[in-house]
């Protein structure tokens, strides 16, 4: 699948603080691809970069197989719609006329705002000054304007913020039907996984500026799986056990992990464990959640 | 032209001509005070008076008018968050030329109503002063000129300040240190933006201490100081554009 969006060695450097360090991004073409870290990572930043409202220290930007370049980006950018942080709009003028100042300088007919307006779902809303609507209805505004020209790609920096639950929602759908309505790659960010993980096909994990996970959302929910707690009055004992049948474990806090096996498995080492009179006295299954394996890669777990 | 348009399509609803034609009202009927005991001299010289009073009256009032007409139109982007959404889809100079040009037609439309109240005032007083047109449109033109260049710095604060009173307290100040420039030596008076509306006046007062007769006179375009503005001008909008088109969002 080749990239829409590739980075290299990306930086930017804030004083002395690096915002951004060394990201090697690649963004698959036709995906949803998730942007997570948490608040400060880096996610705007680089959203910011790709989209030229901020000038890297160093590294390069590929989008569409083309580098952009001060000269080029606004060429690269006219397939290309973007909704940085919160949604952009002048609040004494209607939805129509916010559409109406962007479909103008992108030299689209006005037949093309109707056409977003719909998909939003606010052509009822239209002739409504946007400064009235609602936060949800600004995002989709928001939306509708990045929409505007049908673009290969479109940049989301955390289009869900702010928004109740039936807002997020009806975002999370939007954006969802994008890839298969209109053939959009589109990179989301977001501070929640859980948002990503019922959007996103491909995810990149960033944290202090730092990409530390790049790959599809499925190898990390692999890295998900489910392992057995072991903790017994002698664990040295019960390990000796463990590696005489040849099963890998690990000792943490107390307990030994290993690998889930199936009940007759797990059975028939109890029973050696009895006969070897080790005391069992805690048998928990275990497994991973998706958030957190996500605060381990940020370096985020907090131990109480 | 797009980008002009738009900007004029982005300020529809905002009422900028009403703080503008108020100001400008302010101003004429500060005008008419001056002029509300005419005697033979001063219908003598009635033309002069208008064009000495105005020069000194735009010192006090074109900043101000300035310096709001560039808050209203730039103020609108800062508020809907727009910079990050326009520089994605124009170029950052574009936008500042847009927004430059429409600020300076609305002073356009400023000098030419003065234009207009000044005739109609000379044939209401009934100025016995024969009717000065090169003068009239020299005026003009200078009263223009120095409203756009303090315009510029004007909209140079107000794009790169969210915060709007800080580019109207440096129109005040500005307008201020125009006027007290007034009674300063002329070699000074050069080194103010604000007080170029005196220093580029068509018409001088003559002061004899001995006779304590004031008397007006035409005098010729200093050109000098006139270049001098214009090389003030393009310093502060092309620095003031580069600012703007680097600063990231």
């Amino acid at each position: 699948m080749a990239n829409i969006i590739t980075t290299s060695g990306l930086c930017k450097q804030y004083g002395a603080a690096m915002g951004v360090k060394d990201l090697d991004l690649s963004v698959p073409e036709g995906v949803i691809y998730g942007f997570l870290g948490p608040n400060g990572a880096g996610k705007s930043t680089t959203m910011k970069m790709i989209l030229g409202l901020a000038k890297p220290t160093r590294g390069t930007i590929t989008v569409f197989d083309k580098q952009v370049n001060r000269r080029n980006r606004l060429a690269i950018l006219k397939e290309t719609g973007s909704l940085i942080e919160a949604p952009s709009f002048y609040a004494h003028l209607t939805g129509k006329e916010n559409l109406k100042i962007i479909s103008t300088l992108k030299e689209l007919p006005d037949s093309e705002i109707d056409r977003v307006l719909k998909f939003v779902r606010l052509e009822d809303q239209k002739n409504k000054k946007a400064g009235q609507y609602s936060l949800g209805m600004k995002q989709r505004l928001g939306l509708a304007g990045a929409l505007l020209g049908n673009p290969r790609l479109l940049i989301l920096d955390e289009p869900t913020n702010g928004l109740d639950p039936a807002g997020i929602q009806e975002i999370r759908e939007l954006i969802c039907s994008l890839p298969k309505s209109f053939g959009i790659t589109v990179m989301v960010s977001s501070h929640l996984l859980s948002e990503i993980d019922q959007m996103a096909g491909h995810i990149g994990v960033i944290s202090r500026g730092e990409l530390v996970f790049q790959d599809r959302l499925s190898v990390l929910h692999d890295r998900s799986e489910s392992r057995i707690a072991i903790r017994t009055l002698d664990n040295l004992a019960a390990g000796t056990v463990l590696s005489s049948q040849g099963i890998a474990y690990q000792e943490q806090e107390g307990y030994l992990l290993i690998p889930k096996l199936n009940d007759n498995q797990l059975a028939g080492y109890f029973m050696r464990f009895l006969k070897e009179d080790i005391g069992v006295v805690r048998i928990e299954e275990r497994k991973k959640t998706l958030e957190d394996i996500f605060l381990e890669l940020t370096g985020m777990v907090v131990k109480l | 032209m797009k980008g002009i348009l738009l900007e004029f399509y982005k300020i529809r609803r905002r009422k900028v001509w009403v703080i503008i034609l108020a100001l400008l009202g302010v101003q004429c009927l500060w005008g008419l005070w001056a002029f509300r005991n005419m005697d033979a001299k001063k219908l003598s010289q009635g033309y002069m008076q208008c064009l000495y009073h105005f020069s000194v009256l735009n010192t006090i009032m074109m900043p101000m008018i300035a310096a709001i007409t560039a808050s209203k139109i730039c103020d609108l982007e800062h508020k809907g968050q727009t910079f990050k959404l326009l520089m994605t889809v124009m170029p950052a100079g574009a936008l500042f030329d847009a927004k430059f040009i429409c600020a300076s037609l609305h002073m356009v439309a400023v000098g030419a109503a003065q234009m207009i109240f000044i005739i109609v005032l000379g044939k209401a007083a009934g100025f016995t002063e024969p009717f000065p047109p090169g003068f009239l449109l020299y005026y003009f033109v200078i009263t223009i000129l120095v409203t756009v260049v303090i315009l510029a710095i004007q909209q140079v604060f107000s794009l790169m300040f969210s915060n709007q009173m800080i580019p109207f307290v440096i129109g005040i100040t500005g307008s201020f240190a125009g006027l007290f420039s007034l009674f300063l030596p002329r070699s000074m008076q050069r080194g103010i933006l604000w007080s170029y509306y005196g220093v580029l006046t068509p018409v001088r007062m003559n002061w004899d201490s001995q006779t304590k007769i004031a008397d007006l006179q035409y005098i010729p375009v200093d050109w000098s100081s006139f270049w001098l503005l214009m090389g003030l001008f393009a310093v502060i909008y092309f620095t003031g554009r580069r600012c703007f088109t680097r600063k990231e969002r």
